[in-house]
C-alpha cells in the first residue's frame, strides 16, 4: 500500500483518527504508539488547547466559589447590619404612659413647664429665660404644634420670686396657681368670668 | 497564580460599601441603646418613686417634702429638684435617699423633680432626660398623686 502523501513510498502506518495509510516520515507519534497524519495531528493539538482553556476556565469558576475571607466577610457583616436595624426599628424604650393634650389640662402644663424653667436655671448659672421658648428643646420637649401650649401660660420674670408662672386662663372654682421659684402661690379661684 | 492571592476590585468596593454601611449604622444604634437603657431606668425610678411616696404619705399624712420636712437645699422649701450631676454626695439626692428610701443615681442623664402643692395635696413628681428616651420621642414621665394616694396623671412628654 502507498503512503497517501508520497505515491512512491510504501504504507507503515496508519492514522488513527482518519485511517490514511501513511509512510514513517508523514506519520506523526501524537502518544506513544499512537500516529496519525499531519492535518489530524493538527487538529488534535487545537482541539487539546481547547479543552484545556476550558479545564482552566472550571478550575477558576471552582476556586471562585469557594468560601474566602471576602464571603465571610460580607455574610458577617451583612448579619451585623441587619441585628443593628432590627435593634434601631424595634429595639427603643416603650414609652410607660401617652401624652396628654395638655390644652386640657391646665395644672400638668404648668408643673411640665415649672419643671423645665427650674432645669434652665440650673444649667443655665441660676438665670431664668427671658421667654418659655428658650426652653424648648433641651429643656422641654415640645415639637411643632406643641409649642402653642406656651402660649396657653402666663409667664413673667420676677427681681423677687424669680418668675411667676401662672395659667392665663384658669378653669372656673378651681384654686388659682402661681408657680414661682420660691414656692406655690395661692388665690382664690375666679367666680364666673375667667381672666 | 498571582490572581488568587489579592483581592478584585469589585470585592473591594463591595468591602467598602459595607463598611460604610455598618459606620452610619452605628450611630442610630447607639441612640437607641442609651435610649433604652435611660428610658428604663426613667420608668423604674418613677415607679420606686410613686411607691416611697405612698409609704411616706401613709407615715406622715404628708408627701415629702412638706412644711414640716422641707428641703433645706433649696429656694423652694416644699420642692426637690435633683439636677444631674457627677458627684454622687448631692445633697438632694441624700435627702432623697433618707426619706423616701429611693436611690436616685447620678450622672444617669436624668433629672429628676419633686414639687409639692400643700394645699391641694398633690404631690408632682418629674423624671427627664434632654434627649427623646422613649420609642414615641418622649423626653420625660409626668406623675400626679393625690391625697389619697391615688394617680390622677400619668403621662409622658
Amino acid at each position: 500500500m502507498q503512503c497517501k502523501f508520497h505515491p512512491g513510498k510504501k504504507a507503515e502506518l496508519f492514522c488513527k483518527s482518519c485511517s490514511a495509510p501513511l509512510c514513517r516520515e508523514c506519520a506523526e507519534e501524537i502518544r506513544p504508539g499512537e500516529f496519525c497524519c499531519f492535518q489530524c495531528a493538527m487538529l488534535q493539538s487545537v482541539s487539546q488547547v481547547g479543552s484545556t482553556l476550558a479545564e482552566k476556565k472550571g478550575k477558576a469558576r471552582k476556586a471562585r466559589k469557594r468560601w474566602g475571607p471576602f464571603q465571610y466577610f460580607v455574610l458577617v457583616s451583612s448579619m451585623l447590619i441587619a441585628v443593628m436595624w432590627g435593634v434601631i426599628l424595634f429595639g427603643g424604650q416603650p414609652a410607660p404612659a401617652s401624652r396628654v393634650d395638655l390644652a386640657k389640662k391646665g395644672r400638668v402644663l404648668l408643673f411640665l413647664v415649672d419643671g423645665a424653667i427650674k432645669r434652665y436655671a440650673h444649667y443655665e448659672g441660676k438665670k431664668y429665660p427671658e421667654t418659655l421658648r428658650d426652653l424648648v428643646p433641651k429643656y422641654l420637649g415640645f415639637k411643632g404644634p406643641e409649642l402653642a401650649y406656651l402660649d396657653l401660660l402666663k409667664y413673667v420674670r420676677d427681681p423677687i420670686k424669680g418668675y411667676r408662672l401662672s395659667l392665663k386662663h384658669p378653669k372656673k372654682n378651681e384654686m388659682r396657681l402661681v408657680l414661682t421659684a420660691k414656692g406655690i402661690e395661692y388665690s382664690a379661684p375666679a367666680l364666673g368670668v375667667s381672666q | 497564580m498571582r490572581r488568587d492571592k489579592g483581592f478584585t476590585l469589585i470585592e473591594l468596593m463591595v468591602v467598602i460599601a459595607i463598611l460604610g454601611i455598618l459606620v452610619a449604622s452605628a450611630y442610630p444604634t447607639y441612640q437607641t441603646f442609651r435610649q433604652r437603657a435611660v428610658g428604663s431606668e426613667a420608668t423604674r425610678v418613677m415607679k420606686q418613686l410613686i411607691q416611697a411616696q405612698i409609704i411616706y404619705y401613709l407615715e406622715h399624712e404628708h408627701y415629702f417634702p412638706n412644711s414640716s420636712d422641707p428641703n433645706p437645699h433649696s429656694a423652694n422649701p416644699l420642692e426637690v429638684f435633683v439636677a444631674h450631676t457627677d458627684s454622687p454626695n448631692d445633697n438632694e439626692i441624700l435627702l432623697v435617699k433618707d426619706r423616701l428610701k429611693v436611690n436616685l443615681t447620678p450622672g444617669h442623664f436624668l433629672d429628676y423633680s419633686i414639687e409639692y402643692d400643700e394645699a391641694n395635696k398633690i404631690i408632682t413628681m418629674q423624671v427627664t432626660a434632654s434627649f427623646p428616651i422613649f420609642k414615641n420621642g418622649h423626653n420625660g414621665i409626668y406623675v400626679d398623686l393625690d391625697g389619697n394616694g391615688k394617680i390622677i396623671n400619668y403621662y409622658t412628654f
